[in-house]
């Protein structure tokens, strides 16, 4: 449940942004989450839910962009859409193969109410 | 309604953290593993093992045990003699930058060569929170089975060496090991895998002289 801790996080940065750029509400929070981040969007939007009560973004939906996990080919540098499927390249074969995303947690943008 | 551009990385804030962390570490010449893996895989009793052999006339040990609840891990190793303190997170699933630099408050980290981070057992969590070490260690035991790098990649692909821990298990257990190793490095093309048991004591003494020449 590391997402309590994103939760907790990006209402930091949505306060460090009001104190910048003065809005009033925050309205949509439009997030980026990488393949290999571990976060479950049910369990972030909850976490979300119950700690921003009382704070601008009382109200603020969250809106998650979940990057696909990618498998490259390491010898012909062919790129693959899943990580589950094949174990081989599908353009020549070679079992060198490596996963190619990333474990960051983004927040792009706010729309907010000034 | 207007729009705010934001992109920042919601990890910012540890990582920038983990940095102070590391910047002491590098201050007082101690090197620094992480060590995480899922509950049981082994981790205490490795540093049970590890603990005595890297401890040597000019080279100290000490350890930072976390866990959710209960000093357990830390008396266990305090019983060897090995220098320990706990962190108890009261439901929190992973250790961060802020809560290892709190307790090391208190600790002369000049006397020591090599800090062990225990992490909390947890295979998902600890993953995304730097601690400011130099070596991230991922552990797994026979017995969870051999597709947990396939499960659980980025736990592999974040680390720098894999134990395999409970080898002797092998021939009680159906657990393949070239399929676990080919699915940890396709997480980590580069990922050093020791294999170990603390029961037979098998790889011990080499994973202790790989650790040895990397602390220096």
């Amino acid at each position: 449940m590391h997402e309590l801790s994103i939760a907790e996080e990006i209402l930091h940065v949505i306060e460090a942004e009001r104190e910048q750029h003065g809005f009033e509400t925050v309205e949509k929070v439009r997030l980026r989450s990488g393949a290999l981040s571990g976060v479950d969007p049910s369990a972030l939007e909850f976490a979300f839910e119950v700690i921003r009560a009382g704070t601008c973004a009382e109200k603020a939906e969250l809106e998650i962009e979940m990057e696909p996990m990618k498998l490259v080919c390491r010898q012909c540098k062919f790129t693959m859409n899943d990580n589950r499927g094949p174990k081989a390249c599908r353009q020549c074969g070679s079992l060198d193969v490596e996963i190619d995303a990333t474990a960051g947690v983004d927040i792009v943008a706010l729309e907010v109410e000034e | 309604m207007s729009e705010v551009k934001v992109e920042k990385n919601v990890y910012n804030r540890n990582q920038e953290l983990a940095g102070q962390n590391r910047q002491r570490f590098q201050d007082a010449q101690t090197y620094v593993i992480n060590m995480v893996s899922s509950p049981g895989s082994g981790k205490t009793s490795l540093i049970e093992q590890m603990g005595p052999r890297l401890t040597s006339a000019g080279s100290k040990v000490f350890v930072i045990e976390g866990d959710v609840e209960t000093e357990r891990d830390a008396d266990r190793l305090r019983q060897l003699g090995i220098e320990a303190v706990q962190i108890q997170t009261h439901g929190s699933c992973h250790l961060d930058a802020t809560k290892v630099a709190k307790v090391l408050a208190g600790v002369k980290l000049e006397e020591v060569d090599l800090l062990i981070i225990e992490n909390v057992g947890n295979l998902i969590c600890p993953t995304g929170f730097d601690l400011g070490e130099d070596l991230r260690v991922v552990v797994a035991s026979t017995a969870e089975g051999d597709d947990k790098p396939v499960k659980y990649p980025a736990a592999y692909h974040k680390a720098d060496v894999c134990i395999l821990n409970k080898i002797d298990l092998l021939g009680h257990i159906d657990f393949d090991v070239q399929q676990f190793q080919s699915g940890a490095r396709r997480a980590k093309p580069d990922l050093t895998i020791f294999h170990t048991s603390c029961r037979t004591l098998e790889g011990i003494e080499l994973w202790c002289d790989w650790l040895r020449s990397r602390c220096g």
